[in-house]
């Protein structure tokens, strides 16, 4: 059964797979579209797996219908958590604004449980758990929500294949998503991922009521360890307050060293 | 006198913690950061003052400045916080602080901290009663939040089975109080630069603590143990010299539990106490919750609500008026660019039913400005509640501008 289905899948996929793809890959037929998105979703999943931990700094910049402008900056940490029980830790601290300068949240993500969060207030010198509930909440004013920076494991979402499509120079397949963990702002999502590398390159958001109400665009993709691709540019648009913001991803590193201590709640009152 | 011997110690500490920089600085592929801050700040009071020589309104401006030297490797730093007021009325206002100026090393599940530090422990909003190791900053904030500096010898471990620390403090920091120009006030004047001590030692004294911390799953943890002198002083009339009351420091030894459950958008907590002071024994306690209703009516704005019951065993003779009161709040978040918040909180004796209130409003105007509003006003005193009563006439409103360098 096995080795007919991927017969069967490297018919349908035919020359193009062949021509695109340099690693070999069977995924399901698209007369099995959840096969099929699942599939695509967890191998984008795989092809990142191994990082096994990183550095990086972003600046949000968000623009209201005025075109006023703010900024953000902050700094990520990261630590890859192996297997696919849990999701990855993470360490974020902000820069600016300077009111906020040095409060710092440390996630513990899971896949369908509720992450654990603690933030560190510097003034008082608090660590304070918090709840994780508040997913579908704006993050600091944006156009992003809390769920939308966190951790994107496959195995938060349900998948159906919907088709495979251009998508700028690129070919991509187009996977709607449904998240299966709860306090969704969310119905589903559509993303498309091209079919060379299975780079994220598109989502479109819709409500609760099912309507469109953001679109995410992924640009400047580059490749770090000859393995792992970040964009390195994110753009958000929401269709209904016609507010965006963009966050621009810079000094990415790496397999710096970090380990468990540094993401521990005790680390998190000397974060920097 | 007193505070000459505290910067010599403190000298000694920070001196220690220099020595140890010396020999690292050619390890030091130092990374600096220096950031400041200025506030202007202006309180007005509501009523005029009872005494000869408070006012009415009150303008100063404060400045923290924050020093860092980091080593590449993050194993070693270097922390320096200063804090400064000048009061236009209050001369114990005006004030300068070390908060931190301490040296860091970290290895793995080791961290080493010498010099003075500031650390905070407990869980819930309206009262902080485990948060011993440092002294209350009174004349800045009526919250008691603002702390002074402490030196001490800090280390932790970090293990599977949970994060161990002890603490050693050479020296203990009387709290410090207002003018007699100063308000709020509660007609008292307090001695700033006498105090008594029960050990024999003053304030040169040995004080200990540990402290345990985990967490599990939804709970999170803290187990801690104190050796040393109050931080809370005994205010008693009858150790007047020259019209100003001498603060009493007693020795206290102190076991304590601080532990949150996280379950969904509700955080349910406790803090709780045995303490050993002057041959009793007693106990305290705040237990309460906070429930958070995000996405309040279809915005994108946040709701929470706070509410906790503060307990201390000695109930009308306790030192402080948090021995059988109610406290409920409301935090209410925009989540808008500018991060505006409201909070309204009010502390209800249950005793005497009189109720202190406060209200507070935060804005970001620009990424290095921000603003906040904050009124604080007594209703329904009962003249039986001493504490209370004698600040009746102290409502306030408080203005600050903070920018950011």
């Amino acid at each position: 059964m096995m080795k007919l289905t991927a017969l069967t899948t490297a018919l349908f996929l035919g020359v193009s797979a062949i021509s695109t793809s340099a690693v070999a890959l069977n995924l399901p037929p698209e007369s099995q579209p959840e096969a099929r998105g699942a599939a695509i979703a967890k191998e984008s999943q795989i092809r990142d797996e191994g990082f096994h931990d990183s550095i990086s700094e972003m600046e949000m910049v968000l623009t209201n219908t005025n075109g006023d402008i703010s900024t953000r900056k902050m700094r990520f940490k990261t630590l890859e958590v192996p297997g696919e029980a849990d999701g990855d830790q993470s360490l974020m601290i902000f820069d600016e604004p300077r009111d906020v300068a040095g409060t710092a949240m440390l996630t513990y993500s899971h896949i369908l449980e509720a992450d654990d969060q603690w933030m560190f207030l510097p003034a008082l010198k608090r660590v304070k758990r918090i709840s994780s509930v508040n997913k579908s909440g704006p993050f600091m004013g944006s156009e992003f929500a809390f769920e939308d920076l966190s951790s994107q494991e496959y195995a938060k979402y349900s998948h159906t294949w919907l088709r495979d499509e251009a998508c700028g120079d690129m070919m991509c397949h187009v996977v709607e998503r449904k998240p299966l963990y709860e306090h969704s702002g969310y119905t589903r999502m559509v993303s498309w991922s091209d079919t060379q590398d299975f780079l994220a390159r598109k989502i479109d958001y819709y409500d609760r009521k099912n309507q469109l109400l953001k679109t995410l665009t992924f640009s400047d993709y580059r490749l770090y360890l000859d393995k792992h691709w970040r964009a390195h540019e994110l753009y958000m648009i929401n269709h209904v307050s016609k507010k965006t913001t963009k966050l621009v991803w810079t000094d990415y590193q790496f397999k710096t060293g970090l380990n468990e201590t540094d993401f521990s709640k005790n680390s998190l009152k000397r974060s920097r | 006198m007193q505070y000459q011997r505290m910067l010599r110690l403190s000298a000694l500490l920070t001196s220690t913690a220099g020595a140890c920089m010396t020999a690292l600085v050619p390890t030091l592929a130092a990374d600096f950061s220096f950031e400041g801050e200025l506030t202007f700040e202006a309180r007005s009071f509501l009523n005029a003052p009872t005494s000869l020589h408070a006012k009415r309104n009150y303008g100063s401006v404060s400045t923290l400045l924050e020093l860092g030297i980091y080593d590449d490797a993050n194993t070693h730093a270097f922390i320096f916080k200063g804090f400064a007021r000048g009061d236009s009325e209050d001369d114990n206002r005006s004030h300068a602080d070390l908060r931190e100026a301490k040296y860091i090393f970290v290895s793995d599940n080791y961290e080493l901290a010498v010099g003075i530090d500031h650390v905070f422990w407990g869980v819930t909003e309206f009262a902080h009663i485990v948060d011993i190791i440092n002294q209350t900053d009174a004349t800045e904030s009526v919250d008691g939040e603002q702390k002074l500096g402490q030196p001490m010898l800090r280390s932790s471990y970090v293990s599977e089975y949970g994060t161990f620390s002890g603490f050693y403090m050479p020296l203990h920091r009387p709290r410090t109080v207002f003018d007699k120009q100063g308000r709020p006030t509660s007609g008292l004047i307090i001695s700033d630069d006498h105090e008594l001590y029960e050990s024999n030692h003053a304030n040169e004294q040995n004080e200990f603590a540990l402290r345990y911390e985990n967490s599990f799953d939804a709970f999170d943890i803290g187990l801690a143990y104190f050796d040393g002198t109050a931080r809370e002083p005994i205010i008693n009339p009858a150790n007047s010299v020259g019209g100003e009351i001498t603060p009493y420091y007693p020795l206290l030894k102190q076991i304590s539990l601080d532990t949150q459950a996280t379950l969904g958008p509700w955080l349910l907590k406790l803090e709780a106490l045995q303490q050993d002071q002057l041959d009793e024994q007693t106990a305290r306690a705040v237990i309460g919750f906070e429930y958070t209703f995000y996405g309040l009516l279809g915005t994108s704005s946040d709701l929470g609500l706070v509410a906790e019951y503060m307990w201390d065993e000695r109930q009308e003779i306790a030192p402080h008026p948090l021995a059988n009161d109610i406290g409920i709040g409301f935090r209410w978040t925009a989540n808008d660019v500018q991060s505006t918040t409201l909070l309204a909180g009010a502390i209800i004796d249950l005793d005497h039913q009189s109720m202190g209130v406060s209200l507070e409003a935060e804005r970001r105007l620009t990424n290095n400005l921000s603003l906040s509003v904050e009124a604080r006003f007594q209703t329904n005193i009962d003249p039986a509640d001493q504490i209370l009563s004698s600040i009746k006439d102290e409502d306030f409103i408080r203005l600050q501008l903070t920018t950011y360098f």
